[in-house]
């Protein structure tokens, strides 16, 4: 598991991006920037904690804060043990993990075949997003660890801040549901 | 080995936990110079402590060659090392410094407070160029006016040394004016101003920015961030290291079904719970290092408020967490300000009052139960309960008729709110009414508490108690709507188990608040969780509960749980600062069973929640309110209740009593009841004694028991009864007497209750009989721990005294 943590130094214009699976959509992460995958790992809920925030688990001693990138996307959330990615962020020195459904293989892909985020994306999605990869089965998202870092979902303020206490997280969750469904229909 | 070198230097730098070996291992591309400058930044911070101190002291045992020698090395150290790293600053600095110390070494001047101050302002020029260094990499702008003027200073003193040489020893602070009457003044001699402003205007002008950062640029500086290791203690944390993978590779190797795995895993217990003493062995810095600062610092501020004041030491060696050294630190700075410009009077009017015309603040640090105490004590004027009064009501924190109805400890209290100062006149050290309070706060973050002592005339001790470690602490493990929480022992009161049939009845509802009624009074319930918005399960129906009644700034409340599990050690881990500012939650950890755990904030719950303190016990308003409430409850504890150990001796005092001699102790005399082998219980010299702990203990036997245990375990029948023989029941005690207290045992027969207890007004008659009013009955209490029942404070000033 652990090899697809260790840094990779782009040969020339291909990537190696560890793919993702959430839903039906597939995700791809540069290697280089993940720590570690860990297989599955069912993390401790904190109540009163944002919908977004999957949990946390024992990891190397620490407590590492998991991010549920189903509930970002407005998915129902996972109940069993799924994967969780380990990344770091070295200035700001926060550790956290990202539950996703599955980890695929690593795929080379060139550096051109990167699309920018479309101009109609709603903010969520344009805030999750960096750009897609057009793979010859279909488009595969790329996403940037930093954006997904819980401080920085808690500043964008657009994942439903209000904590459990006053029910309002139901409320924003329906709602980013429906936009997603609006946006895929 | 390592070990082999001198015992005296067998300390290794070592970064601290976590913040320098981050640093260190983010930027390994920078190179070694980064690494060496790291490495001289705290080399040189550590020898500009050893200096302070030594200047310090200096002043006071201007004889001393072992300190000029020091403050020399600490000097030379630097200069050499800045000369390999090209930092040419501090280099000509160091350098006119060396030059002015090599005289004094060899006896060509003598030590003046002049030269001292001097020297002090040569120190606050390095520690500047050091702490720009630090921040920004390098020596800074090179304000060769500042340099100059401070290297042409250090040269005018070395050159000074004839008149020097010449005057008076001047142990005594003598007016440098007499200095330069002396007719032997030396050629090549500028004037000079006088010593106390010529440290004042050479540290605001020539370096602005040392005067007013060096308290808290201290709390930020490299050497913060490391810390001193006994190689011994680093040898051993290698060995357990090498033991823990070793026993690592056999249980890989090994299967849960294997013969040898209980072993395997008994071992790895016993060498994970040596390693943890030792790394916490290792973090436990001694007070000293705290201390040292102070000497420089009560010195200036002296001199600052014109006073005359000597700081003494005691328990310098007492150990304390790194991390809480840290935290106390700022809080002993605020007191020792305190002391010195509040406490101490000025030079007259220490003389009109018949003291000595020094004022003396004395710092002391000692171990007592789980906690360090360090207090910060001056022979002052104390503290005046009126003027406090006065200034309360002058500031709106108590009415006229609470002030006339509170006792000199709960006014004293009132100097820990926040706004109040009685300073007369607000004054660039302290006054501005920001002090206790923040000590207080300060203190309290890590778990501790702060008195204040005040006899008016006679002097103020401002006394703090923090936990040994903040890393490991006892908590109650706890499940609540499927989920297991950890509350910390320290705010649990009490549990209280409500049985299935009693759920329904037992929950009274005042407005939206549940109640519950908790032996007299009422107790306000929070269900943690509806709290924490849980899913509360299929029982909408009454189901059995448990109450963990805690307490948290002055705040009782009832915490509804659903289960109880272990209590158990843990080791506190924080939470990232998203799920921190939830607010609930102070951490988690890892459980047993391997699971993870949040730790409850009782205080922030209590907040949540809205409890407040009970309002019947309160006579204060506003911020105060937890304190005089815990002053009041300390007070109550103290005067009427203390929690007593009910238990049988076996001995019947009148024919009329039927119970065998029921006897009380307090509770906080007893350390432990323990269940001992009669065969465990050994004679010397005709007097029962138990090895207990490695300790000989004397057992005290009153009601014969022991003999009659003996005697049950000669007859045949009863031994047969019991396999493993008698056991007696002892009651591990601490009885205090003149000096200190000492551990005893005292067998009793079976121990009954542990009940609030009153102790009655002494029988002149029966002056060794003390009796205490128990459960509704008149029980008499051991004697000679009568004076624990104040609580533990009692015996801690034993102890003090």
């Amino acid at each position: 598991m652990r090899d697809a943590a260790e840094p990779r130094t782009d040969a020339g214009d291909t990537l190696s991006i560890c793919s993702l699976r959430v839903g039906a959509a597939l995700f791809g992460i540069d290697t280089s920037q993940i720590r570690e995958v860990l297989g599955t790992a069912s993390p401790q809920r904190v109540p009163l904690a944002p919908e977004y925030i999957a949990g946390v688990l024992p990891y190397r001693g620490e407590v590492l804060t998991t991010v549920c990138f189903r509930a970002l996307l407005g998915l129902e959330r996972c109940s069993r043990a799924n994967c969780v990615l380990v990344f770091d962020d070295e200035e700001n020195e926060e550790r956290f993990g990202l539950m996703v459904d599955g980890v695929g293989g690593v795929i080379a892909v060139h550096r051109d075949a990167l699309e920018a985020n479309p101009s109609g994306l709603d903010a969520r999605s344009q805030e999750l997003f960096d750009g897609a990869y057009k793979l010859p089965s279909g488009l595969m998202v790329r996403l940037d660890p930093q954006r997904l870092r819980p401080s920085r979902l808690a500043a964008s303020g657009l994942f439903g801040n209000e904590s459990g206490l006053f029910g309002g997280v139901s409320g924003s969750h329906g709602r980013v549901k429906q936009e997603r469904q609006g946006e895929q229909g | 080995m390592w070990a082999a070198k001198a015992s005296g230097q067998q300390h290794v730098a070592l970064p601290a936990f976590g913040v320098g070996l981050k640093v260190v291992g983010h930027r390994p591309d920078k190179g070694d110079v980064e690494d060496l400058t790291k490495e001289f930044l705290a080399e040189s911070q550590e020898g500009l402590e050893r200096m302070e101190l030594c200047l310090t002291e200096l002043e006071k045992r201007p004889d001393d060659d072992e300190l000029v020698a020091e403050i020399f090395r600490a000097v030379h150290t630097i200069k050499g090392t800045t000369g390999f790293l090209g930092l040419g600053r501090v280099e000509r600095l160091a350098h006119a410094g060396e030059s002015l110390l090599g005289v004094l070494r060899d006896h060509k001047l003598a030590v003046s407070t002049e030269l001292i101050s001097g020297l002090l302002e040569l120190l606050d020029g390095l520690r500047a160029i050091l702490q720009t260094i630090e921040t920004t990499g390098t020596e800074g702008e090179r304000t060769s006016d500042n340099d100059s003027a401070l290297i042409a200073r250090l040269l005018e003193l070395r050159d000074s040394r004839s008149a020097a040489k010449a005057a008076p020893a001047s142990q005594d602070r003598a007016p440098f004016d007499k200095l330069r009457a002396d007719p032997s003044t030396g050629p090549g001699q500028v004037a000079v101003r006088p010593p106390q402003s010529s440290v004042q205007d050479a540290v605001q002008t020539a370096l602005p920015a040392v005067a007013g950062s060096v308290p808290v640029a201290a709390a930020s500086s490299a050497q913060d961030k490391t810390l001193r290791i006994d190689v011994d203690v680093l040898n051993r944390m290698m060995n357990l290291v090498g033991e823990l993978v070793l026993t690592r590779n056999q249980i890989l190797r090994s299967t849960p079904g294997a013969k040898n795995f209980p072993e395997l895993a008994r071992r790895l217990d016993s060498v994970t719970a040596d390693l943890r003493e030792n790394v916490m062995q290792a973090r436990m810095q001694p007070v000293g290092y705290l201390f040292r600062k102070f000497p420089r610092l009560v010195r200036d501020l002296a001199a600052t408020c014109g006073r005359q004041v000597r700081i003494e030491f005691e328990g310098q060696e007492t150990g304390l967490d790194k991390s809480l050294l840290e935290a106390v630190r700022d809080p002993l700075t605020h007191a020792v300000r305190n002391a010195v410009d509040h406490g101490v009077e000025p030079p007259q009017e220490r003389i009109k009052a018949g003291k000595p015309v020094e004022g003396v603040v004395r710092m002391r640090a000692y171990h007592q139960g789980g906690s360090v105490v360090l207090e910060v004590i001056d022979d002052g004027a104390g503290i005046s309960t009126e003027r406090v009064l006065a200034k309360a009501m002058e500031r709106g924190l108590v009415t006229p008729e609470q002030a006339g109805s509170m006792t000199q400890r709960e006014a004293l209290q009132l100097i820990f709110v926040s706004g109040f100062s009685t300073a007369k006149q607000v004054t660039s050290v302290s006054g501005r009414g920001m002090g206790m309070d923040v000590v207080r706060t300060n203190v309290e973050k890590v778990g501790g508490s702060v008195e204040l002592e005040s006899q008016p005339g006679s002097g103020t001790t401002v006394r703090m108690r923090v936990p040994l470690t903040l890393a490991i602490i006892p908590a109650l493990v706890l499940e609540s709507g499927g989920q297991s929480f950890a509350l910390p022992q320290n705010s649990l009161v009490e549990l209280v188990y409500v049985p299935h049939r009693e759920a329904e009845q037992s929950v009274e509802r005042m407005g939206t608040t549940d109640l519950y009624r908790l032996r007299e009074g009422l107790l306000p319930l929070v269900w943690l969780d509806r709290l924490l918005s849980l899913e509360q399960g299929a029982h909408d129906e009454a189901h059995d509960f448990y109450i963990a009644v805690v307490e948290s700034e002055g705040c009782r409340f009832g915490l509804v749980v659903d289960d109880l599990k272990a209590p158990e050690e843990i080791v506190v881990k924080p939470l990232s600062s998203q799920l921190h500012e939830i607010g609930v939650f102070s951490g988690a950890t890892v459980l047993g069973n391997g699971t993870l755990a949040l730790i409850l904030d009782v205080a922030a719950i209590g907040a949540r929640a809205g409890v407040r303190p009970a309002t019947e016990e309160i006579h204060v308003v506003g911020a105060e309110q937890a304190q005089a409430q815990t002053a009041q409850r300390e007070l109550a504890q103290i005067e009427m209740q203390s929690a007593m150990v009910i238990y049988e001796t076996g001995s019947r005092a009148s024919a009329e009593d039927k119970e065998g001699g029921r006897m009380a102790m307090p509770l906080s005399a007893v350390e432990r009841i323990e269940t001992v082998p009669l065969r465990e219980i050994e004679y010397a010299g005709g007097r029962a004694v138990l090895q207990y702990r490695g300790e000989l203990i004397p057992l005290e036997d009153d009601g014969n028991v022991l003999h009659a245990l003996a005697e049950a375990e000669a007859t045949p029948s009863a031994a047969d009864a019991a396999k493993d023989g008698q056991t007696a029941t002892v009651l591990i005690c601490l009885r205090p007497e003149a000096h200190g207290v000492r551990r005893v045992g005292m067998v009793v027969r079976r121990v009954l209750d542990v009940s609030a207890g009153r102790l009655l007004a002494a029988d002149a008659a029966a002056s060794d009989e003390q009796l205490a009013m128990v459960k509704d009955r008149v029980t008499m209490v051991h004697r000679g721990f009568a004076q624990m029942a104040g609580g533990p404070q009692t015996a801690i000033l034993k102890e003090v005294a």
